[in-house]
């Protein structure tokens, strides 16, 4: 009797108190909480465009990169293929680099100038072992190689803009060109590809950034044209409609997904996942 | 008359840890109330076949492919001919099963409901949304719990976790917390007279989800601003390096201890060195180590994420409101307070702690679930028309032609398996005598 007489205490959210109400009690105001965000993520318009803009600067970011990979190859078709004299291309380049690193702090350029001359001079030594080195395998396995090392460079590197390259993306970098560098004639010529190669791949992108619009412009020019010249329009077609979807199609599909199919939950979920720490 | 019940679960003896244990003590209390528990698990080294532990809880180590940190290779169906034959033989009206990350759990519950048995499941943890590894569990359990009749969360916020993760009805969910066996973690009795040192003491795996991050920028600021606190780090992982830097870096060897990892049984001994255990995590479903450390009378200072703020009186902890450094640090200064002051009495936490959880508890709790299953159960629960029906309901259009498409391979399986291996030929396992008739 007098259980009914008492008002029955207010349910808590805890533990380590015995109340009177069965295990399999909800907490009222999380059914209420979910139901109102069921509804509105059924209502939920296409989130606003820039997001989607975000995206697609990530995606542009990430092919800008990717079209840069090009470089790798053009530069190696023009030395193997058509024997041109890579020297004074190199030159050039090792100039233009000089002159963007020289932009920064006195005690950066410093110690920019060391590490370049050590590099370069690690470079000279290797160069011979580099040209031998995969020397007796037959080419046809040194092409299949390098495309699948490019496929890995290509996943490792990051869509983000400002990430500095990992590690396994310079060092699968290298991969291409040492398994390239046994095709080329003479160990000036393996030099100067790998040089350029780095300058183009790992130097350049550090101080330009490959999205912007003239460096953008400058790349799209030199692939596609090199495409559509030494192998055919169609290629150039199916390249651009790859291109299209890609930084087009993509980002619009991506945002669609977000808001009809993963629901609500988002919008939950830091309850539950790892809370970021706060390093101040 | 007591239930035939099987737990299931990949992660068991010989591993320690919180769902082993939990386990362990479930099984043992509920043998106790005078059911019969066999528990199922994978074969860890040379343990292989069947084992008893204490009050004859039968364990039965299925040789199994294990894929990754002890959970067995998942394929829905390979498990079925050996847990039938097991569950077959054990006479076994429920199955129980643990955690979510768990091949062998989520596979037992799919047979169990395949052979038309009552399911229970127990989750452990916390899941999000946003990575492969969550959204990959989270299919595998909405499938599993589809005709699951009842499921256990260890605390509210995993509740709320599972409603949301699985989209099952709230009132087959209910909320049993962990435990923990008071006598095993007991103040010390004789307690040195302080000489006005306080030592706050750490136990965690060492992983980045625990806090480590905050750790390592927290004890030098309390070294710095107390002469006299020391540290004792527990536990090990891949963070156990950086901890080991910061210590030469600020030149803390004399005042902080790593100890590496602690056997289970040892942990009770590093606590009561402490006044003040610090727990720094960044996610949790429950916190069994807080209770283990109040238990054994210290005072907790904590991250108030997940499960914990349910876990405790606000008497027994010092929270800090927000995952940072300077928020923590605020609240370790509050707690040496209160510690040097006096303020705050902390030889009555052991007994307030065992009068909070207990196994006996729990597993009378859990009785009431299965006895639940029972009371709510319909005819058509376990009817194969209607279980791929509901397969049919659940999740998006791709996820659901698969489920149904497993449960009909699964049906298939199942009667070439009584066919093959035809039930009357199983022999049945005689039950172990229960220790509820001696006493």
């Amino acid at each position: 009797m007098e259980h009914q007489n008492s008002v029955k205490e207010p349910w808590k959210r805890l533990l380590w108190i015995e109340q009177d109400y069965p295990d399999n009690y909800t907490d009222p105001d999380f059914i209420e909480l979910i139901t109102k965000l069921r509804y509105k993520g059924k209502n939920a318009k296409p989130s606003s465009s820039s997001s989607v803009k975000e995206i697609r600067d990530n995606l542009f970011n990430f092919y800008c990169k990717a079209l840069n990979t090009f470089f790798i190859y053009i530069s190696f078709t023009f030395i193997h293929q058509y024997k041109v004299d890579p020297i004074p291309l190199t030159v050039g380049m090792t100039i233009i680099a000089l002159c963007l690193t020289s932009a920064a702090s006195d005690n950066r350029r410093i110690l920019n100038l060391k590490s370049s001359l050590v590099i370069t001079f690690a470079m000279l030594t290797l160069s011979p072992v580099l040209k031998s080195l995969s020397k007796t395998t037959a080419s046809d396995s040194i092409w299949t190689f390098a495309f699948w090392l490019t496929v890995a460079y290509l996943n490792s590197m990051s869509t983000s803009i400002d990430s500095p390259p990992l590690n396994v993306s310079t060092n699968l970098l290298l991969a291409i060109v040492t398994v390239l560098a046994s095709r080329l004639d003479s160990t000036t010529h393996v030099f100067c590809f790998l040089l350029g190669c780095i300058q183009m791949n790992i130097i350049l992108p550090n101080f330009v950034r490959l999205s912007n619009k003239y460096m953008s412009i400058f790349t799209h020019i030199c692939v596609y044209g090199f495409v559509t010249t030494k192998l055919d329009w169609t290629y150039t077609l199916l390249l651009g409609a790859w291109a299209i979807f890609y930084i087009f199609l993509l980002p619009q599909w991506f945002v669609y997904w977000q808001t009809y199919y993963r629901g609500y939950e988002s919008t939950l979920s830091r309850v539950w996942e790892a809370q970021k720490p706060i390093l101040e | 008359m007591g239930y035939n019940i099987a737990m299931a679960c990949d992660f068991f003896y010989p591993q320690l840890g919180g769902v082993e244990l939990h386990i362990y003590h479930l099984s043992q209390s509920l043998i106790r109330l005078g059911h019969s528990v066999v528990i199922i698990t994978h074969a860890y080294g040379d343990r292989v076949g069947v084992r008893h532990l204490t009050n004859g809880l039968k364990v039965y180590h299925v040789p199994y492919f294990v894929l990754h940190r002890e959970t067995t290779f998942p394929n829905v169906f390979g498990t079925f001919p050996i847990v039938r034959n097991i569950l077959i033989r054990e006479q076994i009206q429920i199955v129980h099963s643990h955690g979510s990350a768990s091949t062998f759990s989520l596979e037992s519950i799919f047979h169990a409901n395949t052979m038309g048995l009552k399911t229970v499941f127990t989750d452990h943890s916390l899941y999000g949304f946003a990575n492969i590894t969550a959204i990959l569990v989270n299919k595998l359990l909405t499938f599993t719990l589809t005709n699951t009749d009842k499921v256990i969360c260890v605390s509210n916020i995993c509740k709320d976790n599972m409603i949301v993760r699985t989209d099952i009805s709230p009132d087959r969910i209910s909320v049993i917390p962990n435990a923990v066996v008071s006598e095993d973690f007991q103040p010390l009795k004789d307690r040195k007279p302080s000489d006005g040192t306080i030592t706050i003491v750490v136990i965690s795996r060492l992983y980045p989800n625990k806090g480590v991050d905050i750790l390592i920028r927290l004890v030098p600021r309390i070294c710095a601003s107390h002469d006299d606190v020391k540290f004792i780090i527990a536990g090990d992982g891949p963070k156990y390096v950086e901890l080991q830097q910061m210590i030469e870096a600020c030149r803390l060897q004399e005042r902080v201890q790593l100890m590496g990892s602690v056997a289970h049984e040892k942990v009770r001994d590093v606590m009561c060195q402490g006044e003040i255990y610090l727990h720094p995590s960044l996610t949790e479903a429950f916190g069994t180590v807080l209770v283990e450390a109040a238990s054994c009378g210290l005072l907790i200072v904590s991250t108030n994420v997940g499960g914990i703020p349910e876990v405790l009186p606000e008497s027994m902890t010092v929270h800090a409101p927000e995952t940072s450094v300077s928020s923590l640090v605020e609240a370790t200064d509050k707690a040496i307070g209160l510690i040097k002051s006096g303020k705050i009495e902390t030889s009555s936490f052991h007994q307030e702690v065992s009068s909070m959880y207990n196994w006996m508890n729990v597993a009378r709790r859990t009785e009431k679930v299965y006895e639940g299953v029972f009371e709510d159960a319909q005819p058509r629960d376990k009817n194969w028309v209607h279980m791929v029906k509901r397969f049919y309901r659940r999740d998006g259009s791709w996820a659901k032609h698969l489920y149904v498409l497993c449960a009909i391979v699964e049906y298939i399986i199942y009667i070439v398996l009584e066919w093959l291996y035809p039930r009357e030929e199983v022999d049945v396992a005689p039950k172990w005598p229960s220790p509820s008739k001696f006493i």
